[in-house]
């Protein structure tokens, strides 16, 4: 039952506050058509479409996993412009609208939690060793475990979904 | 001792259980543009104010453990805390004359367990004798960054 008690003991320690996570800033800054969270568009020439102005072409979605780590406060930034003008493009649409951006949590990170609490786990212990008998291999141990805990990763899944819509009168796009 | 090595195993692998929850950020409620990234203005808009609004929803995985006689259980459940609406939303529907735009989004996931809901799950587990899985949770945090416009500065300015 030691190894039971002593598991329970670590994982009480290791729980406490241990989280894995990740930061991610969606951004648009290359676009060649409007593009709209809402079910309306603001034209180049101050005019509003509302869904009376336009027909719906085709709903799209894709999705993409990105990797960061909050324990260092790393932010990735993703320029999704790209994706969007070509999906305008390839289903012959003039802008986007009611666009999505949905979440989720992978289970990734589950096992990356745990390979985060062995780490603090193992950081304590090789710590609390080098301290009472310092030695090369286990001040080794204490920096590799410190440093599995400050990098370990964690990921995201990101979904983009729309939908590409077409002007009922053309003429409205202003080039 | 390979029975405490068993236990330890199943213990550990409770850990690594993992349920995966939605966020997603909509405006189909909203009558106004809310226009992503850059944009060209062949007209003159007016800059009111540039505002971040969140959407923080909060998951906690139940704590549950039963036999044939015992049930214990601990609620978890699911927390959601916004300012979209009243920053944002409210604002866009409220007023004809604004327009969100310049929009960009942050996200943020965390996924940890909580001290508290470990030990209610051992003590659980302990008295009904069986299984228990343990509390972690999940926050997701939606960002929401964008400028607000006045759509009709020119039109009212033509008149004056």
């Amino acid at each position: 039952m030691r190894i039971n008690h002593f598991l329970i003991f670590i994982f009480l320690i290791t729980g406490f506050g241990c989280s894995v996570g990740t930061k991610l800033s969606i951004e648009a800054n290359s676009l060649k058509y409007p593009i709209s969270q809402s079910p309306s568009v603001f034209l180049r020439d101050g005019e509003l479409a509302n869904e009376n102005e336009y027909e719906y072409v085709t709903d799209f979605s894709y999705d993409f996993k990105k990797w960061g780590n909050s324990t260092l406060n790393i932010q990735s930034d993703v320029d999704i412009s790209n994706q969007l003008n070509e999906i305008i493009e390839e289903n012959n649409g003039d802008a986007i609208v009611n666009l999505e951006v949905s979440m989720r949590n992978t289970s990734a990170n589950s096992i990356m939690l745990f390979v985060k609490s062995i780490a603090l786990m193992g950081s304590m212990i090789s710590a609390a060793v080098t301290v009472s008998e310092p030695t090369l291999e286990s001040s080794a141990f204490t920096g590799g475990f410190i440093a599995t805990y400050l990098f370990t990763p964690a990921n995201i899944d990101v979904q983009i979904s729309g939908t590409v819509i077409r002007f009922v009168d053309r003429a409205q796009i202003i080039e | 001792m390979s029975r405490d090595i068993a236990i330890s195993l199943l213990f550990c692998a409770s850990m690594i259980g993992c349920k995966t929850y939605d966020a997603t950020l909509t405006y189909y409620d909203v009558n106004k543009p809310m226009q992503l990234g850059n944009f060209v203005s062949e007209v003159e808009l007016d800059t009111l104010s540039t505002i971040s609004a969140f959407l923080i929803v909060e998951q906690e995985e139940d704590t549950y453990s039963e036999n044939s006689t015992t049930s214990i259980s601990y609620t978890g459940g699911e927390y959601v805390s916004s300012t979209i609406d009243s920053a944002i939303v409210y604002k866009l529907n409220k007023h004809p004359s604004l327009f969100f735009g310049n929009t960009s989004i942050d996200l943020e996931i965390k996924h940890g367990v909580k001290l508290g809901a470990m030990i209610f799950g051992m003590i659980a587990g302990s008295i009904t004798g069986s299984e228990s899985e343990i509390g972690s949770y999940t926050i997701k945090t939606l960002t929401q960054n964008g400028t607000f416009y006045d759509i009709n500065t020119k039109g009212q300015n033509d008149e004056n």
